[in-house]
Parts: structure tokens; sequence; C-alpha cells
């Protein structure tokens, strides 16, 4: 019991604001303050109008209600849509930071030369709405590798982006992609070049800073032909009382040949042990394998949040296209989770494997909704998925919804999903062998997990286990 | 829009026409709650993969239809059972062109079991049989469900089950519908202390059949078995929605469905599993297996778990594939033909399903029907 105790008060690690002055819009969505947007971010007119016309197909949409969630809707005219922190000139280095800034990013973990010395890992750090810094530039540069904030990229390579934005996840698609749409105010843009293999990792840190702001951010990365990325994403917001809205967009694009591997460790600010408080996930991450052989590969690691509603997806269209979801989704406390994947098979002989391992803790509340999709046309298309659900109290619940939709007769689709909790025959082999329980069920969870983890690239996999370990040690009993 | 089924049926309640009604207080509540209702709609999740609107353009003419049972047994105003929850459950209630009302006394075992045969037959015949049955303590007893519907018409059939402490109830459904008609079933199972009912549906051949089969465990160390076939053809439509709720510790469930997909056929499967929040030491399992045999067939299935207690064994599993091509070749090379082989195949891995069945009478008739019609190869061969 006692171990229960100190876990429930665990403290968030990452809950500090950071006092930096911002530039902040009035709350409130309306073609004005989309104008605003835009106009602060000096974008071309194109832009623009795809923003207003995002935002009319928004006003007719409705909130979705069919998840496995309960939470009170956000209103959205209470939001601010745009807050920076104060504009600086633009940086050569990420040494002429502001020194907040900076003391903000060691703070978690994402000291830029420590990166140097982990021999390379290129970041972008996006605060509340825009990105703050970018490393590594030159040295991708040299390889004709794009890296950068979208922001940078809408005024630089404003072409690439006009030819692939909304291509993969359109202003229709759901409710927060045409929210986003409209208000998205930066992200990260990356495009590797035919035939280069990206040398390092990218990056792209995620922060929410200042109240009352929501965070939308967009990021776009293609691959071109014969190309290869390994891309990582991580997430943090500060403790704050009120719900605060995350609703961005990421859209991949995969041609022939090459292959993404996009990792997420989400840890945005999951609420307190009463449930109060807490950052609503509202995700739509989508990568189209475009060409043959293209390869896609998403792997996250979800422990944060209040609520979650997320489905990272892979549309299969080339032929021996190959799509992939590793997850491990993390609930304790009152947080929600409703995550999941789709794979939608449009080419022949494509291959998706999912495997999603849940672990709901607290009076948490953890659904895997995925969904299979066969069409007509992807003959010899074959799919493999495995949900399993680790329950740790009997309190918490764990929820499997895969939605199979088989139209090809070649077709091989195979679903199997497990619940059962921690056996007790399990802890006392451990016990036996002079480990204590804490010690046994952090090494059950974690070998529980380690098919996914073990997909995450070695410096996330480190800070993944880690963020495990605060979530559950000693969540059983 | 209003469609027709809609229409003709609140002229039915309005009009007050001469129907076979049930007594009064259920019908009446039926259609004060459908009033409010919408007709079931693709945009619904129970209903996303099930058209709905053939069903309801019909107009549909309420008889009492032809049906036999064995013993026979008077209609009973009575014994009318409960509202239910779907849509067509309450248009049943609302409606009914027949009800049953069957008690088995408390200890009997009745080896012989009751049989009905429930024919649609005719343009626009539209049925809505009602039987309640209530398996007192310790009670052991069979029961047969035999629909045949032909010709353009539509049968909405509601049975309810009763298995009270200690009772043993096998259910076998027969349902062989053909041409145009229209099958909704919804079957409904309560089940009291150590009691152990088993339901299997063998649809044989179903033009367009939505089965909804919802069994609930109100007490510990009760046993629920679901299973199903289904082997559609040409432009038939299969769909099998279950429900297994367990609400109190120490039960057990096991479920099995089936499908073998021919030509442009359509199936579709849910079945979802309930753990409640005290239903502890559950232990529940869950299949669903599919062949496909042609490029235009259709499945979409959707198997759910929602587990609220932690100290359980559930699991689920779900397939969609081809023959093994190993066993095909070992059974080509045995002198079969390539028809043949994959029928002795399709033989072997239906009948798994078919032996669930406890009653050997209706296992020897579906069986013969089956090979009668090609689709299998009976075991005498």
């Amino acid at each position: 019991m006692e171990i229960l105790d100190e876990i429930t008060g665990k403290e968030y690690e990452f809950g500090f604001t950071t006092n930096i002055e911002s530039d902040k819009i009035p709350a409130g969505l309306n073609e004005d303050i989309i104008r605003i947007i835009s106009k602060k971010k000096e974008e071309p007119e194109w832009l623009l109008e795809w923003r207003l016309e995002a935002f009319r197909i928004w006003e007719k949409m409705q909130e979705p209600a069919w998840a496995h969630v309960q939470y009170e809707k956000p209103d959205f005219q209470a939001i601010s849509y745009y807050s920076a922190p104060k504009s600086k000139p633009k940086l050569n280095s990420l040494d002429e930071l502001d020194p907040e800034l900076r003391k903000t990013m060691d703070r978690l973990g994402i000291s830029m030369d420590e990166q140097k010395r982990l021999n390379g890992i290129a970041v972008d750090f996006v605060m509340d709405s825009v990105s703050v810094a970018t490393s590594f530039k030159e040295k991708l540069g040299e390889l004709g590798i794009i890296f950068c904030s979208i922001s940078e990229a809408i005024r630089e390579h404003g072409d690439l982006v006009k030819q692939y934005l909304g291509t993969v996840v359109p202003r229709t698609d759901n409710f927060y992609a045409a929210l986003n749409s409209a208000v998205f105010t930066d992200g990260s843009f990356c495009y590797i070049p035919k035939g280069v293999r990206c040398p390092m990792e990218l990056s792209t840190y995620f922060r929410i800073n200042e109240a009352g702001t929501g965070q939308f951010e967009r990021t776009l990365l293609i691959a071109d032909e014969e190309s290869y990325v390994s891309y990582l994403e991580g997430c943090t917001a500060p403790q704050r009382d009120e719900n605060q809205l995350h609703a961005a967009v990421v859209e991949l694009v995969a041609l022939e040949k090459a292959e993404i591997k996009y990792s997420t460790v989400q840890n945005w600010y999951p609420g307190d042990k009463d449930g109060k408080g807490g950052v609503f996930n509202f995700v739509t991450k989508r990568g189209l394998c475009a060409g043959y052989k293209s390869k896609i590969s998403w792997t996250q690691v979800e422990t944060g949040s209040a609520v979650t509603w997320k489905y990272p997806s892979c549309v299969l269209k080339g032929d021996y296209s190959v799509g992939e979801f590793y997850s491990v989704a993390v609930t304790n406390h009152h947080q929600q989770a409703d995550t999941g994947t789709k794979m939608i098979h449009i080419g022949n002989h494509t291959h998706s494997t999912i495997i999603s391992k849940g672990i709901s803790a607290g009076n948490s509340n953890n659904s895997y909704r995925g969904l299979v999709q066969i069409n007509p046309s992807a003959h010899h298309a074959r799919n493999f998925s495995q949900c399993d659900s680790l329950l740790m109290t009997d309190t918490s619940g764990a929820h499997t919804f895969p939605y199979i939709e088989v139209n090809n007769s070649s077709a091989q689709v195979e679903h199997e999903a497990t619940t059962s909790k921690i056996g007790e025959d399990q802890i006392f082999y451990c016990l036996q062998r002079g480990l204590d329980e804490e010690q046994a069920i952090s090494m059950i969870v974690n070998g529980y997990a380690k098919e996914v983890l073990n997909k995450l690239p070695m410096e996330f996999a480190v800070e993944a286990q880690k963020l495990l370990a605060i979530s559950l040690e000693g969540s059983v009993g | 829009m209003e469609t027709t089924l809609v229409s003709t049926f609140h002229k039915w309640l309005t009009s007050n026409a001469h129907a076979p009604k049930l007594g009064g207080a259920l019908a009446e509540e039926a259609s004060s709650i459908l009033a409010h209702r919408d007709f079931p709609n693709t945009r619904m999740e129970e209903w996303k993969y099930t058209r709905t609107q053939k069903l309801a353009q019909g107009d549909w003419k309420l008889t009492s239809g032809e049906i036999n049972s064995d013993p026979e047994f008077e209609l009973h105003q009575e014994t009318a059972g409960t509202l239910g929850q779907t849509y067509f459950a309450q248009v049943n209630a609302a409606l009914c062109s027949g009800s049953w009302g069957i008690t088995i006394p408390q200890n009997e075992q009745i080896d012989e079991p009751f049989q009905w045969v429930i024919k649609t037959h005719g343009d626009q015949a539209w049925v809505q049989p009602r039987i309640v049955v209530r398996a007192n303590a310790n009670s052991q007893s069979k029961f047969v469900f035999h629909f045949e519907g032909k010709d353009h018409s539509f049968c909405n059939g509601v049975i309810q089950i009763e298995v009270a402490d200690n009772a043993r109830v096998e259910v076998d459904i027969i349902q062989d519908n053909a041409d145009a008609h229209f099958q909704i079933l919804e079957v409904n199972v309560e089940q009291g202390k150590n009691s152990h009912c088993n339901v299997v549906t063998h649809t044989l051949d179903g033009a367009w059949v939505r089965n909804n089969l919802h069994m609930t465990l109100n007490g510990e160390g009760s046993h629920a078995g679901l299973a199903g076939f289904y082997l559609p053809h040409a432009q038939q439509f299969v769909d099998n929605h279950t429900v297994v709720d367990h609400r109190v510790p120490h039960c057990t469930s096991n479920e099995l469905y089936k499908g073998v997909m021919y030509d442009h056929s359509k199936a579709v499967f849910n079945g979802k599993v309930f753990v409640r929040r005290d239903a502890q030491k559950t232990e529940a399992y869950q299949s669903n297996k599919n062949i496909m045999m042609s490029d235009h067939a259709v499945i979409d299935t959707k198997p759910e778990l929602e587990i609220y207690a932690d100290d359980v064994r559930c699991s689920h599993g779900s397939t969609t594939g081809q023959f093994d091509e190993e066993a095909l070749f070992y059974l080509r090379a045995r002198g079969l033909s390539a028809e043949g082989a994959k029928q002795l195949l399709v033989s072997a891995y239906v009948k798994e399903v078919i032996d669930r069945s406890q009653n050997e009478t209706v296992v020897n008739y579906v069986k013969k029907a089956l090979s009668q019609r090609g689709r299998i190869i009976a075991d005498e061969i």
C-alpha cells in the first residue's frame, strides 16, 4: 500500500512553466483570427485561402462522439490560437538562444550539447505555437535534406508544401483535422531527397507553455524514392488545472522504396490523480505508402494526456508496400485513451503488422480501436494484429474494438487479443529469486512491452522505459 | 424521410387493425418508444455494415404465417416476455403475430426436444413470432427453432429464454431462407446461478439474415456457449451480432463463429464480450474464422472486448484467409479433384460448429441438408 501512495502521489516531472514573454492573440475563432495568424506568419495568399476553406468545412462538422471516452467538450471560442515566445531575430546557431529557453530545453532533457555527444539527433523545438530552434541544419543541408519548421518551409519551399499539404489528411477528413488545417501555427517539415539515407535521427520536441492556449502543429514529412528517415517526436506540457487542447496533424508520404520510421513518446500532462486538468490529445496521423515497396512504421509510447484520441494510420497504395504499428499505451488515475491504427490495403502484396499493448491502472480506461481494410484491388494482402491488455486494478478498464473489412479472397487477416492481469505465479517466481515486488512488476511490464520498446531508437527507448516506470511502478498492490 | 416499413408500421398502430396482437401493456410501451426511435441505418454503429434500405422499402403485410410446434402449444397472451433493446425486437413487441410461452417445471428432465417450424411464405408476407421459454431450477430441456423463409417476405422473430439456477438448456436455431426473404431474429438469454445454456445457429441458407444473440450471465458459476456458421452463396447476406454480458464472478463463455464466403455474398460478424466491474475470475473466449472462396465476397468482422475487472482471462481472435495450399495439395495427391478437396476441407471446417449442438437429430439433419446442396460431404462418404 505504501508503494501505491507513493506512486499516486508522484508528481508530473515536466510540470513546470517557463517565464518567457509571449506574443499571444486574444481567444476566439473566426475568419479574422485566421487572417491574423496567417499575417503574423507572413504566409502566401494560397495558404490563407486554404485555411479559410478548412475553417468553413470545420464549421459544418460535428465533434466525433464514437470514441470510448468521456470528457467535457472544449469551448473552441475560449482558446487562444496563437502564442509565440516574443519574436527574436533569427538565429544562426542554438548557442544564441534565449537563456530562459535553453534552460527549458535542458530541464526537458534535450540539451543540445548532449545530443551532439550522442552523435547526432537533429532537433526541432516547438514551444506553444512556433518552432524556436532547429539544430544540425547545415549538416543535413549538405545531403539535400530539408528539415525545418513548417513556417519556414512555406516561405522557402512553398512548392513542395503546396504539392503535399493536405494530400494524406484532407481538410474534410475529420473535425480536428479541419480545425488544425484552419489554425495550425507551426510544426516540422522534412524532405529527404532521392536515394538519401538520413544519417541521424530527426526529432521534434513539442511543448505547450502558455495557459489558455491550444497547440495545433502540423508535421509534413516526405521521403523521396529510395530514401530512409527515422523521425522522433516528444511532447510535454506544464501542470495546469484547466484542460488544454492539442490537435495536431501529421502527414507522411513515402515514395517508391522509401522508408519512414516515425516514433512518438507522448507525455503531455495527464491531469492530477483526481482527474483534474490534463491535455486533450486529439491527433490525426496518417502515412501514405505511395510507391512500390515503400514502408511506413509507427511506434508510439503513450503515457500522458487526460484524453487521447489518436489513430496513426497507413494507406498502403503502392504494391508490396508495408505498414507497421507498434504501440504501448499506459493509462493511470483518470486517464482515458482510445487509440489504435488504420491499415488501408489498396495495392497488391501489401503487408501490415499491428502490435498494441495496453496497460490500465488506477481508474483509467484504455481502448484499442483499429481498422484493417482490404480493398477489392489488394490481391495477396496480409495483416497480422495482436492487441494485448494488462489490467493493474479492478477499477480500470481495457477494451478492444477491432474493425476488419475484407473485400478480397486472397487476403490473409489475423487478429488476436488477450486481456489479463499480472499472474500471481509470475510475481511469486520473481520474489523467489530475490527481487522485491516493485522490481518484479517493473520487470514483467517491461517484458510485456518489450516487443514495442525494441522498435524505438536507442535514445528514446531509454526515455520510454523510464516513463513506463514512472507511470506504473507499484500501481498493483 | 419516412420509409415504407415505418409508415406501414405506423398505419398498423394507428388504425388498430385486426392483427394477432400481444397483450396491451407491452405493445403500448413498445409503440410509444418506437415513435421516438430512428429506423436503423448504416450511420448507427450497430448497423454500420448492414444495409436496411430494401427491408425498409418493402410493402409488408402482417400475417400470422404458418407456424407448427411439436408438441402443440396454445397461444399465450400472458407470457409476453420483455420489451428488448433493439429496434426490431420492439417492433415485434408492438405488433406480434403470434406468441408462445412455455415453462419447464422444476427438476424436470425432458429429453425430447421442443420444436417450432416457422414458415414465412408468399410475397409481402410479414410474420412476427415471439417465443418465451422459462426453464425452472434444476430442469433440463432442448429446443429447436426452424425458420423457413421463401419469396419476398419478412420474418422478425423474438425468442426469450430464462434459464433458472442449475438449469440446462440446449438451443438449436436452423435458418433456411431463400429468394428475397428477410429475417431478423433476436434471441435473448438470461442465466441464473450454475446454469448452462448453449445456442447453436445453423444458417443453411440466408438470403438476408440479421441475428442478434444476447446472453446475460446473472448468476455465479454459469456458462454460456455460442456457436454458428454461415455459408452464403450468390448475393446472400448474413449478419451475426452477439453479446455476452458477464455480470457476476466465476462465469465462463465460449463463442465460435465460422463462415465460408462464396460468390458475391457478404457476411458481418460483431461479437461483444462485456466483463462488468465485479465479474472477477471470468473466462471468456471468442473466435471468428472466415474463409474467402471468391474475390467478390465481403466479410466485415468486429470482435470486441470491454473489460472492467482485472482478474479475468479473456481472449478473442479473428482470422480471414484461404485454405492451406499444402492441405489441398495433400488431398489432390490422393486423387481428389480440386473441387472435392475443397469440399472436404469445408466439411471438416464447418462440422466443428455443427458438432457443438447437443441435439443429434439436428446435427444429422443439418449435415444431410448441407451435403444434399453440395456444400459439404456427408459423413458416410
